[in-house]
């Protein structure tokens, strides 16, 4: 699990805070859709999990492997080959070298680039190589933001087959606003609303509620007058 | 079940402990991971490791050879050059360790990764490669120049190189912090450092200084390093001016001073 321990994240200048002091224990055997209408909180919110960023205030705790972003890139090494990037990685988290190494290898199909620095690498096959490298480390839970594969749709084949996989044993804490995939992939919802964040065992009721909140918000892209207006349902109580 | 039926934090008993051996284990494998990708990417971009060891053997040459065609004889012992290569070598180790320290900001790195687990990283990779570079001016010294050059007193030396490596661990850990506020700060100690260099008796043995400098001189911490560190190599050398003690007792509190500071400036830093 991962706890949140009245967890504060400012945006940029103080403003705008993505969560306000929220306390939660998001579960990472679950298959969790953290919908929002605010694309930039979800970003930092996975950001937060995946301890890429730090909380303002408060502590976030995590009892189980977390994965990196799907698809995170910066962390590797450009001078390194892709080879001792994975190598690298799989250290790291304390994976089977050569089973990761191998995987990668045969599924990512990226022939002689496998051997050549990360740097050369086309910049195109960058992120579904990284996909790929995410979903072939074994973690508890992984973490993606908004996008579950990248690249082409060779890539996106292999990536989504090899995802469907992973989720069948582990976690997963999905940013979207496309229902369609969270019904498909996921079994619990959360809303990620106004610094409030709020976990529904019910997929079926975050998605009810993702959905006032985009039509509350929408009409005209008036800011203001979403926030006058009055919340078409109960369940938006919590956070209007 | 109602929204947020997950349990909360204050329900301490849902989070399971991990056994400490589990976490030391899982600690050990996240800083071998490091170092084994430090020491790749120093095979494949060698040029900073070179420096590394360039500028003292650089230093050596130009402040040893105008030192023979002068002087004729060496401060003390049989060889000049053994002489400054003993100041020498405690010197740019802590130089290295003082201004190389480095803590990828978190996007740089895995989430697995902590900011200190960077710090020790580099602070070992520092060791091996002053570790190598060592064993390599002291053999070519042993042939080359004097036999002394082999040292005779392994006490003293490791605990110079000990205390070095504690020193230079908590001055590097606290220039990365105010780096991280003041980029600048970076060009200003590198300058600072090696101007402190002709007040850490490396060209001199300070006791035949006079009084006034000596006194001076001791409250600079590098300098007992140095004379440390030669009474592995010379068991006869004049140390009146050192005391081990205040070299200790500097090391743990820069050690301590470091990492109060990362810790304490963990939040703002990570931001940056």
């Amino acid at each position: 699990m991962i706890v949140l321990e009245q967890v504060t994240k400012l945006g940029e200048g103080g403003a705008n805070a993505v969560l306000a002091g929220v306390s939660a224990t998001i579960p990472t055997d679950r298959r969790i859709a953290v919908f929002g209408v605010d694309d930039f909180a979800k970003t930092v919110f996975i950001q937060l999990l995946a301890g890429l960023t730090p909380p303002t205030h408060g502590r976030i705790r995590r009892h189980a492997r977390v994965s990196f972003p799907v698809g995170h890139f910066s962390p590797m090494g450009h001078k390194l080959t892709l080879r001792q990037n994975v190598a690298h990685v799989a250290r790291l988290h304390d994976a089977n070298v050569a089973e990761v190494v191998r995987f990668v290898e045969s599924v990512a199909q990226l022939g002689r680039y496998f051997d050549r620095p990360l740097e050369r690498l086309p910049m195109h096959l960058r992120m579904p190589f990284a996909t790929i490298l995410t979903y072939a480390v074994p973690f508890d839970v992984y973490l993606a933001d908004g996008v579950l594969a990248r690249g082409d749709r060779r890539f996106q084949a292999l990536a989504m087959s090899v995802f469907e996989e992973r989720v069948r044993t582990s976690g997963l804490v999905l940013t979207t606003n496309d229902i369609r995939t969270a019904r498909k992939y996921c079994d619990v919802g959360a809303i990620l609303h106004r610094g409030k964040f709020m976990l529904h065992e019910n997929l079926e009721a975050a998605i009810r509620v993702f959905e006032s909140l985009k039509a509350s918000a929408e009409p005209a892209g008036q800011a203001q007058q979403a926030e006058r207006a009055d919340p078409p349902r109960s369940d938006l109580d919590d956070f209007l | 079940m109602a929204a947020g039926d997950f349990g909360s934090p204050s329900s301490g008993n849902l989070v399971p402990r991990m056994p400490l051996t589990t976490v030391v284990r899982r600690y050990f494998v996240i800083i071998a991971a490091l170092l084994r990708r430090e020491a790749l990417l120093r095979i494949h971009s060698p040029l900073g490791s070179l420096l590394a060891i360039g500028e003292p053997t650089l230093m050596l040459l130009a402040w040893g050879i105008p030192m023979m065609l002068l002087w004729h004889r060496p401060p003390y012992g049989p060889s000049i050059m053994l002489f400054l290569a003993t100041g020498f070598f405690p010197y740019y180790l802590f130089v290295r360790l003082s201004t190389r320290l480095w803590i990828d900001n978190p996007a740089r790195r895995f989430a697995i990764e902590k900011p200190l687990d960077h710090a020790f990283v580099s602070t070992i990779m520092a060791v091996i490669e002053y570790a190598i570079f060592g064993f390599g001016l002291f053999a070519s010294l042993y042939f080359l120049a004097s036999p002394l050059a082999c040292p005779t007193y392994a006490l003293p030396l490791l605990g110079s190189l000990a205390l070095t490596v504690t020193m230079g661990f908590g001055v590097g850990l606290t220039n990365v912090i105010i780096r991280k506020f003041a980029p600048w700060w970076g060009i200003i100690y590198s300058g600072l450092i090696r101007v402190g260099m002709i007040f850490s008796g490396i060209h001199v043995v300070v006791d035949t200084l006079p009084p006034e400098y000596r006194s001076l001189m001791s409250y600079n911490p590098i300098l007992h390093m140095v004379e440390l560190a030669r009474l592995g190599f010379y068991p006869r050398y004049p140390h009146a001016t050192l005391d081990v003690w205040y070299l200790v007792w500097s090391a743990i509190f820069a050690a301590f001073f470091g990492l109060v500071l990362e810790r304490a400036l963990r939040r703002r830093t990570e931001k940056l």
